[in-house]
Formats: structure tokens, C-alpha cells, sequence
């Protein structure tokens, strides 16, 4: 038995069920990133990262445990990774991104619930996720419907933490957040048996600050209105791989990165033909291995040059204050800036509106698609009235609705190849 | 590191050819461990070769796992390389092509 499949096994995991989708993975991985031209030679980081997805990291993680480190398992970006790193814990994304997930999902929940739901509850029950065997907690927020009740069954096989995230944004919401990240503190300080001082807190927050400087770094270079230095493919590994590594680690390797697409930008040098269609896509996250809408609208002459979702800048844009020095007020700080996350959990969520306006304006796009995860009621309820808004700006806009099945690949390529004919 | 005899790994890639007229054939070097991989990948790499790190085709082993993607013109540069430098290796493998942007096949 080699090293990986001892770990394995050593989880608890359902080797046979997981054996299949590491028989697809290397297909998928080559047809979506090898395929592709003239990419960043640091790219090779992250090729290297999801070649052995479940092997490298899990096993990083294995190690930190035996000597006593306790690793948090989370699903979202309201989750404040700064509390956890304070705590001397390790953060950890999930396993959601797959179909392959999804029938073990629907024995415990509906059809008609969302991919990510169910492909996280399935990867956690089913046994073929390391990220799910080896947290020691697991810890949800209160985002959405679906997610809330997924918990309730997740509970009854793992221990979890469920922090409350307000739906609305006053100041009276914010200052509730504050105090629940005080209690997430508490509870990281129980699993881990480890105190979280103000400094402690205060440097932790350099430290995912620093991960966000250097990701808005790659992202500022695919602002450029000419060259486009890196696919949004790419672009997109770099952030799905983000929940899952060091944060110290991707921060370097982030910035090792914007090195390189910088001076492709001063060179001239890009991944797309001159005159390439710029789109913007805003809506659901597209969780590891997630891929599909990116490959198919890259190869159908577009490409993608900003993501405006929670694995793409909600994740790193605005900044914690690093200037607040008790415990008191960097919980403010953390709420103030989590909570300038705009969510279709919110109401109302009319800063999203605002933000993707912006965005597509700094980015220089030529269009927007704004795309929903099947079964997403917030997001799908909230799409006519940014897709107005978009139009009332005259910023075409294409709707696209989808899952984590191929079934529908074809009908999709065929709708953004007409969608980018008509840009022009 | 275990070496691979020149001959042997020549004629895997020439009846690899033959097997799979019209299409392309490359080679893909396999690792016990992803630091190797990216240790001859820089390497490799630096000698001015292409390279691309990549999963390890189902069809080459059966385990997740790294591999370095190489073309098989440049195998028996990039197996001297690896032995010159002590870069550990679980041998090179030839196949046909396995990268098909059109096939939309997802996971």
C-alpha cells in the first residue's frame, strides 16, 4: 500500500469509493490546465498542489496533529480564519466541488437543494474526503437555508461549531457578529487548549492580511486592459487551493506569482489572443474541482479576468484594522470586515449590485455572466436585479444556471459562444 | 535512484508510436514524492527543456499522484538530468496523448 492509501485508510476513509474519482481527476486536470498555452511558470505551485489534492496537504495536516495541533474544517468565507491562527489551529477548506459527492448527499437531502450542500454532506458521510476525516472540527456558519439544516445532520457524525452570522447589515448586526467571533474565541481555545491573547490575535491578523494583500496583488495585474497575464482558470486554482494551504505559504507563493504577472504585464505577454473578450463572473463559488464554467468559457473565446465570488475577491478584498490593540476591539475589526462581505444571505444585498458595477469597470469588462449553482434560492432571486442594473449600465449580462454534472456542457458552450459573439 | 535503461525506455516510446499512429506521444516521469517532482521540474526547466507538472494518468499508475509531463524527444535528456542531479525517479512512461480540451468531461 503506498503512502497516500495508508493515510487513508489510517482516516477511516472508503478507499474503493475514493479510488474512482482519483481515477478521473488526472483527466479532468489535463484537459482544463495543460491545454492551455503560455501559462505562468508559477502556476507549477498549485499543478503540483492538485495533482496530489488529497495527498500533499492532508498529509501536512496528519503531521500537525501529532504534534498536537487541532485543524478546523470550514465551508465559507465568513468563518474568521485570524481566531483559528490565533489559537495556534489550523483552517482548512472541505471537500464540496464534485458531482462525484453529490449522490451520497441526496440519501440524507433533497434533490432540489443545492451542488455545494450536498456534495459536502456527501463527501463527509460517504468517508471519501481526507479534509472531513481529519478535522477536528468542523465549523459552519449560518449563510444560507439549505447549509443551516445540512449541519443538523453533519452534527450527528462530526463535532461541529456553528457560528451565527447575522442576515442583515446594521451596526447593531455587526456588533452581534463581534460578539459572536468572542464566542468562536472561546471555542477555539477549548478545542485547542491554547489562549488567544491580543497579540497573539493582533499578529494573526498580519497574517491573513497578508495572504489577502498578495492574492489582490495577482488579481490587480488582471486588471490590465491589454495583456491578460494569467487565465482565469488559473486564477481561480490559485483561490481554491487558498482555503486549504498555509496562509503563510500561499501568501509567498501568491506573490512569487504577481512577480511574474507583473512583468508579463510590463512585456506585454499574454495568455489570449489581442482582442480576447474581458468577462467578468459574479454569483455562486465554484469550489475545488470546480472547473467547468471557467474551461468552457476560456475555450469558447473569452476570457475571464475577474471572479466576484467567495473563491475569487470576496475572499480578500478589504483589509482587517490592524491598528486595534485589546481583544474587544479587533472582534469590531474582524465583524467590520467580514461583514462587508456581500452575500445573497443578506437583506438587502444591494451593495453586491454596487460592488459588481465597480468591479466591472476596474477590470475593463466587456461583459458580465452572472451564474447561479442550481437549486441557490438567494442568489437566484437576487439575479434580475443585478442583471438590470447591468444593463441599465450597458454592461451586457448573460444568466447561467448550473450544476456539477456534464450533462449540460454542451448547451452552455453553445450559449456563451453566442453571448460572446454578440460582444462584438 | 533507479535507472532506466536507455534502450528499454526508447523502445517503450517507439512502440508507443506505433500503437497509436497519428497521435502524439508523451512521456510522463513518475515520482515516490511531489519535492522530486518539483526538484527535476526546476531542473529541468532550467536546462531550457519543456516541462509541465501534472496528475499521474490513471493509465500510468493507479494512485493519485505528481508527475512531470514531458515530450518524449527530450526523455532520455531529462532522465540524464535527473540521475547527474540525484533526483529519485519511479521511472518514464509513454502515452498517447490524454489532453482533449473539447472533451468536457468533468469531475
Amino acid at each position: 500500500m503506498d503512502k497516500n492509501h495508508q493515510m487513508w485508510a489510517d482516516l477511516g476513509m472508503d478507499l474503493d469509493t475514493h479510488d474512482q474519482l482519483c481515477a478521473v481527476l488526472p483527466q479532468a486536470f489535463g484537459d482544463v490546465f495543460l491545454s492551455q498555452e503560455n501559462r505562468p511558470e508559477g502556476m507549477a505551485f498549485w499543478d503540483m498542489v492538485v495533482a496530489d489534492v488529497h495527498g500533499i496537504r492532508p498529509s501536512e495536516l496528519v503531521e500537525a496533529q501529532k504534534e498536537g495541533k487541532k485543524v478546523f474544517g470550514t465551508f465559507c468565507t465568513y468563518v474568521p480564519d485570524e481566531v483559528v491562527i490565533a489559537g495556534d489551529g489550523i483552517v482548512t477548506g472541505l471537500c464540496g466541488g464534485s458531482q462525484f459527492w453529490v449522490p451520497e448527499g441526496e440519501k440524507y437531502l433533497p434533490a432540489d437543494m443545492c451542488p455545494l450542500i450536498k456534495a459536502s454532506l456527501g463527501a463527509r458521510l460517504g468517508r471519501t474526503c481526507p479534509f472531513f476525516r481529519i478535522a477536528d472540527q468542523i465549523v459552519g456558519e449560518t449563510t444560507c437555508d439549505g447549509k443551516k439544516k445540512m449541519y443538523e445532520i453533519m452534527a450527528t457524525d462530526v463535532d461541529m461549531y456553528i457560528m451565527n452570522l447575522p442576515n442583515m447589515k446594521r451596526s447593531q448586526d455587526v456588533k452581534a457578529f463581534a460578539d459572536e467571533i468572542a464566542l468562536f474565541k472561546a471555542n477555539v481555545e477549548k478545542v485547542t487548549g491554547n489562549e488567544i491573547t491580543a497579540e497573539k490575535l493582533a499578529s494573526a491578523i498580519k497574517v491573513i492580511n497578508g495572504r489577502r494583500r498578495a492574492l489582490a496583488r495577482v488579481y490587480e495585474t488582471r486588471k490590465n486592459a491589454g495583456a491578460i497575464p494569467i487565465s482565469g482558470t488559473d486564477a481561480l486554482l490559485m483561490m481554491q487551493i487558498a482555503f486549504f494551504d498555509d496562509p503563510v505559504r500561499c501568501a509567498e507563493m501568491a506573490n512569487k506569482l504577481a512577480d511574474e504577472l507583473e512583468k508579463r504585464v510590463a512585456d506585454g505577454v499574454s495568455v489570449f489572443p489581442a482582442g480576447t473578450k474581458r468577462i467578468l463572473l459574479t454569483g455562486t463559488p465554484l469550489a475545488i474541482p470546480n472547473w467547468k464554467l471557467h474551461h468552457i468559457i476560456e475555450t469558447s473565446g473569452a476570457a475571464i479576468v475577474c471572479e466576484e465570488n467567495c473563491t475569487g475577491t470576496k475572499f480578500f478584498t478589504n483589509l482587517v484594522d490592524e491598528s486595534q490593540t485589546t481583544l474587544e476591539g479587533m472582534y469590531q475589526a474582524l465583524a467590520e470586515r467580514y461583514m462587508k462581505i456581500n452575500c445573497a444571505c443578506f437583506t438587502p444585498n444591494a451593495a453586491r449590485i454596487d460592488g459588481v458595477l465597480a468591479l466591472a469597470k476596474e477590470y475593463n469588462v466587456d461583459g458580465v455572466i452572472n451564474t447561479n449553482l442550481k437549486f441557490c434560492t438567494t442568489f437566484k432571486t437576487e439575479a434580475p436585479a443585478l442583471e438590470k442594473a447591468l444593463e441599465e449600465a450597458g454592461i451586457p449580462v448573460l444568466d447561467i444556471e448550473t450544476d456539477y454534472t456534464d450533462n449540460d456542457a454542451g448547451q452552455l458552450r453553445t450559449r456563451v459562444e453566442a453571448f460572446v459573439e454578440m460582444l462584438g | 535512484m533507479e535507472l532506466i535503461d536507455r534502450m528499454e525506455l526508447n523502445d517503450l516510446i517507439e512502440q508507443a508510436r506505433q500503437d497509436n499512429p497519428g497521435k502524439r506521444v508523451d512521456c510522463y516521469v513518475l515520482f515516490a514524492s511531489h519535492t522530486d517532482a518539483m526538484e527535476l521540474f526546476g531542473l529541468v526547466r532550467e536546462a531550457g527543456l519543456g516541462a509541465r507538472i501534472s496528475t499521474t494518468p490513471r493509465q500510468a499508475r493507479s494512485c493519485c499522484g505528481v508527475s512531470l509531463l514531458i515530450g518524449c524527444d527530450d526523455a532520455a535528456r531529462v532522465e540524464l538530468i535527473a540521475r547527474e542531479n540525484g533526483v529519485p525517479t519511479e521511472g518514464i512512461v509513454p502515452l498517447p496523448n490524454q489532453i482533449d480540451p473539447n472533451r468536457d468531461v468533468y469531475c
